[in-house]
């Protein structure tokens, strides 16, 4: 046993006793769920950063910019961050409004209809279950590459340290152990930096030598390598691009995301949380960029996913190292947190029938389908068969496919109806998930426009046109819309409401020093040394 | 290109912050009057 997994297995522990505690507060399913409603902007912050950001962003996304994509990964970093800032303003607060316990509610009420509900809780069930097993095998990896211990031991060792607490707790336990791993990996990203940079020959010396990179030619160039995705600079901005404006959509209408604005305190804090999550999301991202491409200075015979762990084990020192492997584990554990809470409370509260039962059975009853599906993620995970990839497919963008035409239609369209955003929520996820599975069977790797989110997104507007078509929005469902537009009496604070509108000055002034810091400290000095 | 793209980064951001401030602009003059 070494000192990196003494770090990992302490921090877990603490992870763990922490959400234990956090649980002694949750007396209600309102507990439970939405952590009392009472949530402040750093707990959202913290939980929706640490729920978006998994192993994926520190192990998958840094080894593709090992690998020669850098550029395209950056404009899929900047781009989607600043997602949460439309997804506030355009959906998240007026479901806060809602006072819906799980977004499937939220759903079934403003349209009406329990179909639509559990359909929605159906494909979100689906779709999060696809992140978690994609979590828990990300954490597992990294432990058992960095010990001597099985994959399917590690798998056992972090599932016990996520699902005991989520079970135990909900919403305040993942709230809290959410903004504490945040903190971990926030501060992993940062200090990381100095450490590899120096080690890959100073920042400028750096940007150098990438420039003219051998191992990896073009690595910081805009065309990315052209042996990674497509052979030409132009397709590969254009897959850039249009991926980062699919993610800026999965991070403004998904569960994972948008559930944290369900446990608000007030619509302030959820307009102020788009603000520093976007800004927080932005940073640690970019961070890592940065470092995955410093690191092929200092070695450029790794496996790109592996990268990152290679540097925390013989670039970083020690502290530093365990301090960055714990920061990618407590990634992954966060968003698993996250993911077994919102398959737990959509199972119990969407899907299965209410039939009068009161509030403490109602909680029992959570905690039990919790179990029962955290169960079944487990033997998934530890069997790891070899056809688990199939259900990979409908994780990445299908709930953004299947669920963002009627999310932004549900606050913004007079004509949606019950029919409406009940067949294009289904038609979007059978045209995503359907053609994922397509191209992936036939070995098709289809161009951009052609992308399986575009065939769910097109779909699921013809679905939403023919259903409204067919059935017309009624007077109920019209009224449902509209008391969404009209804010609460505590949401009428002045003084409150001129703090949120401040807020876009220090947005404006991260975007201003952002720019600066890609032309000054990125685009002119690579530029000099491509030239010289 | 780089330079280009380094530049767009800055100025998206920008544009963000203005649709930022136009969502809680309307907040304000929709429902507070109310």
């Amino acid at each position: 046993m070494n000192i990196y997994i003494i770090g990992i297995l302490f921090s877990l522990v603490v992870f763990f006793l922490v959400g234990i505690a956090a649980g002694r507060q949750v007396k209600s399913t309102n507990d439970y769920y939405v952590s009392g409603r009472n949530a402040p902007t750093l707990l959202i912050v913290g939980s929706m950063i640490a729920s978006f950001l998994s192993t994926g962003a520190f192990l998958g996304d840094t080894g593709e910019v090992y690998d020669g994509f850098f550029m395209g990964i950056v404009i899929v970093g900047v781009l989607q961050a600043t997602g949460y800032i439309y997804g506030a303003g355009l959906f998240g607060r007026y479901i806060r409004r809602s006072e819906a316990n799980t977004l499937p509610e939220y759903f079934g009420s403003r349209f009406q209809s329990p179909g639509l509900r559990r359909l929605s809780a159906v494909i979100m069930l689906v779709s999060v279950s696809a992140y978690l097993l994609s979590a828990i095998q990300g954490v597992s990896t990294l432990m058992s590459s960095i010990t001597s211990l099985s994959y399917p031991a590690c798998a056992v060792i972090v599932w016990l340290a996520f699902t005991v607490f989520t079970i135990y707790a909900g919403s305040p336990g993942v709230l809290l152990t959410d903004t504490i791993m945040f903190l971990v990996f926030l501060v992993a990203a940062l200090i990381a930096v100095p450490f590899i940079v120096h080690a890959g020959g100073g920042w400028f010396g750096g940007i150098a030598r990438l420039a003219n990179c051998e191992s990896m030619p073009g690595i910081l160039s805009w065309a990315g390598s052209p042996d990674y995705l497509y052979p030409d600079g132009a397709s590969n901005l254009a897959w850039a691009v249009t991926y980062g404006v699919v993610w800026a959509l999965v991070v403004a209408v998904s569960p994972w995301q948008t559930s944290r604005y369900l446990m608000a305190r007030d619509e302030h804090v959820v307009m102020r949380s788009s603000i520093w999550s976007s800004i927080g999301v932005m940073t640690v991202t970019v961070s890592l960029y940065f470092t995955a491409a410093f690191i092929r200075n200092i070695n450029g015979e790794l496996v790109g996913s592996q990268a990152l762990i290679w540097a925390a084990m013989n670039v970083l020192p020690p502290l530093i190292g365990i301090t960055m492997l714990t920061g990618i584990t407590a990634a992954g554990i966060s968003s698993a947190s996250t993911f077994l809470s919102l398959i737990g409370f959509s199972a119990a509260n969407d899907i299965l029938p209410r039939k009068g039962r009161d509030d403490r059975q109602q909680l029992r009853l959570s905690r039990w389908a919790m179990f029962a599906a955290s169960l079944v993620i487990l033997a998934l995970a530890y069997l790891n068969p070899p056809q688990i990839f199939v259900i990979m497919y409908f994780g990445g963008t299908v709930i953004a496919s299947s669920w963002g035409v009627v999310a932004i239609g549900s606050i913004w369209s007079k004509k949606l109806s019950r029919s409406g955003a009940y067949l294009g929520m289904l038609m979007g996820f059978l045209g995503c998930a359907g053609s994922k599975m397509f191209y992936a069977i036939r070995g098709i790797t289809p161009p951009v426009y052609l992308d399986a989110f575009f065939i769910g997104i097109a779909m699921s507007v013809i679905g939403a046109v023919i259903g409204s078509f067919l059935h017309p929005v009624t007077e109920a469902e019209r009224q449902c819309r509209a008391a969404l537009h009209t804010g609460s009496i505590a949401e009428n604070d002045r003084e409150e409401c001129r703090k949120d509108r401040r807020m876009w000055l220090v947005y404006l002034g991260f975007g201003l020093l952002a720019g600066a810091f890609f032309l000054f400290l990125y685009a002119l000095p690579y530029t000099r040394a491509v030239l010289s | 290109m780089e330079i280009i793209l380094s530049v767009a980064f800055g100025l998206w951001i920008c544009v963000t912050a203005f649709a930022y401030r136009a969502f809680t602009a309307g907040r304000r003059e929709g429902e507070e009057d109310r």
